[in-house]
Parts: C-alpha cells; structure tokens; sequence
C-alpha cells in the first residue's frame, strides 16, 4: 500500500525508519529520563501554579548529589504520585525557621522565589545524615496545611528542569 | 508454508487461551489479593448513585477486612480500629462526597513465608467533588498488612508512610 506524498514523503521506508526513531526517543526519554509532572495545591505558588506542568530529570540524582535550593520531586510509594517540594536543607544543616524566615546553621537564607510569607516558627533541629527538608514556596498559607518537612535520598527523584506553565 | 505453521499458530492460541484461563479460575495469592484492593476501591469511590446506594456498596466491603482490622490513614482520617469502625468511615466518606473516584497504583505484594499473610505497599489516589462542588485530590502511601482466613484474603492493618516526616513529630 502506497501512502500519499504528503504524509510519507518521497521515500516511505525512510520516513518509516524516522517515525520509529522518533518514537522510541519518546519513549526512552519520558520513560527514563523526564518525568512530566502536573501541578496539584497551592503549596508551590507562585513558582509552580496549579494545572502547570514540569519535567522532572530522573538522571541528575543518579549523576550527581542534591543540590540546597533546587526544586524536586519526592517519590510517594512507586512514584506515579509525588510532591513537588524545595530542598532547602541538607543532612547536617541545623534548620530553623523564625517569623517566616528560613535560616541554615543560624544564618537567615535569601530565598528570592518566596513571594508569600506568613510568620511561620520552627524550633531548630539538626538534620541527621540520611534527612533532606523540603518545603513549598508558598510559605503564605496555614503552616499545618502545608506538607514540609524531611526526607530520605532514595526518595529524591530529581531536579524540576523545565515547566509549562 | 502457511499449512506447516498452523498446528504450530494453534498450539500457541491454544496455550495462551490455557494460561489466562487457569489464572482466571486459579487464581494465585497476588491476583487475589490485587481483587480484593480493587473491589475495596470500587466500593469507596461513588459517582452519580444516590447516597443510599454509596452506602450499600461501603457496607459491602465487610467481607474485606478482618473483625480487628486497623486503620491509621493520616489526617483527616482518625485511627480506627474494628471492621465496623472502618466500614462506618467508608460508608460516611462516601455519602458525603458527590463524586469520589479512588484508586489504588503502584501496588507492590510480598508473600509471607508461611503463604498466609502478606505485606503490601501501594499509592492510594483519591479524587472527590464535594457536595458544595469543591474540587480535591489527594495521594499518600499506605502499607497493607493482609492474613488468609479461611482461604480468603482480608485486610488486617493498614497504615500511612509518610514520604515527608513533619518535623514537630520527630
């Protein structure tokens, strides 16, 4: 069967070999490397907003260490779900948190992308070795509606790389 | 060609229509317990029934749970603890939600040693429209503790994972 030039081009076995190329680079690429993730709640606002979409790197962790200050996705379960979170603290940082304001080993932290602040308290605790703190940026809303605190490595999926928003 | 291959298309037809069908009537420990997971979620999630129909459904679920089964799902849920206890919950969760849509992925089972018990991990999903039209989603992590009685699967105890351990309860 012979398919009309405007769909197959001049030659049909090439165009084929591409689709099939194109295809499976579609496939590896969300199925191993970009994780596509939809915004759900306000606790991320203004950075990510509800119904945005961000890709998540699922390599970078397996590359490198987190990085303080990069946004990442935390697996619940088997990771068809996750939070979308800042890492803000690393194992052994002594985190607190005063009026709103984060600090790291008693030093307040400039945290350019909190738009919203309410005077959130958070007795200082040391982080054990194994303890990455995440938060939302939307450090407006109620401090008990709003799901912060650590995590384990093997969690950190990776790095929000990109968004669609 | 073609005549020479067919005994061999058949036998394969036949082989495959015999694996499906052995696991539907046979089913093993994992397939029933994935049922039982399912039905759980068919009957807690509503959507256009009357209120007394979600609750019939809820109540159905008894035969689910062990008698002294235990839940702790996280807030807003509280700990309870009795069949009757949860299927009390359920049958409140679903008459008050206009349209509740729950589903369980990421179901990971592991089979006790002695064959009756078995551990599973899973994502619970859950998406609700209020009665006021108030839109909600929610996942969280649970850990599902089942036994065999009797030759059936019964949810024993299930408790949240917590992915992000609030700091004031360390």
């Amino acid at each position: 069967m012979r398919l009309p030039l405007w769909l197959a081009g001049t030659n049909q076995r090439r165009t084929a070999i591409r689709v099939a190329v194109l295809i499976s680079l579609a496939f590896v690429t969300f199925a191993y490397v970009l994780l596509p993730v939809r915004g759900v709640g306000p606790s991320m606002t203004p950075t990510i907003q509800q119904d945005d979409i961000v890709f998540v790197n699922r390599l970078s962790y397996k590359l490198r260490e987190p990085r303080r200050g990069e946004v990442v996705a935390v697996r619940i379960a088997g990771g068809s779900a996750v939070y979308v979170k800042r890492l803000v603290a690393m194992p052994g940082d002594r985190v607190a948190i005063e009026n709103g304001i984060l600090s790291i080993d008693a030093v307040p932290v400039e945290e350019p992308y909190v738009v919203y602040r309410a005077p959130w308290q958070l007795r200082p605790t040391t982080l054990g070795p194994d303890e990455y703190f995440v938060v939302g940026d939307n450090r407006g809303m109620p401090m008990e509606l709003h799901d912060m605190g650590t995590t384990t490595r093997a969690r950190l999926i990776g790095p929000k790389t990109v968004g669609i928003y | 060609m073609a005549a020479a291959l067919r005994p061999v298309v058949i036998a394969a037809a036949l082989a495959v229509c015999g694996w499906y069908g052995w696991g539907y009537l046979v089913p093993d420990d994992e397939a029933e317990i994935r049922a039982v997971l399912e039905r759980i979620a068919e009957g807690v999630s509503s959507g256009g029934e009357g209120g007394v129909s979600r609750i019939a459904r809820a109540a159905a679920l008894r035969h689910e749970f062990s008698p002294q089964v235990t839940v702790d799902a996280g807030a807003p849920f509280e700990r309870l603890t009795g069949r009757d206890a949860v299927i009390g919950m359920a049958a409140k969760v679903a008459g008050a939600a206009k349209n509740l849509d729950v589903r369980f992925d990421d179901v990971s089972i592991v089979l006790g040693s002695e064959g009756d018990t078995a551990d599973v991990s899973l994502t619970a999903y859950a998406q609700l429209t209020d009665a006021a039209g108030g839109h909600g989603v929610d996942a969280r992590e649970l850990k599902a503790a089942f036994s065999k009685t009797d030759g059936r699967w019964l949810v024993r105890a299930v408790t949240l994972v917590r992915a992000i351990q609030p700091m004031d309860t360390r």
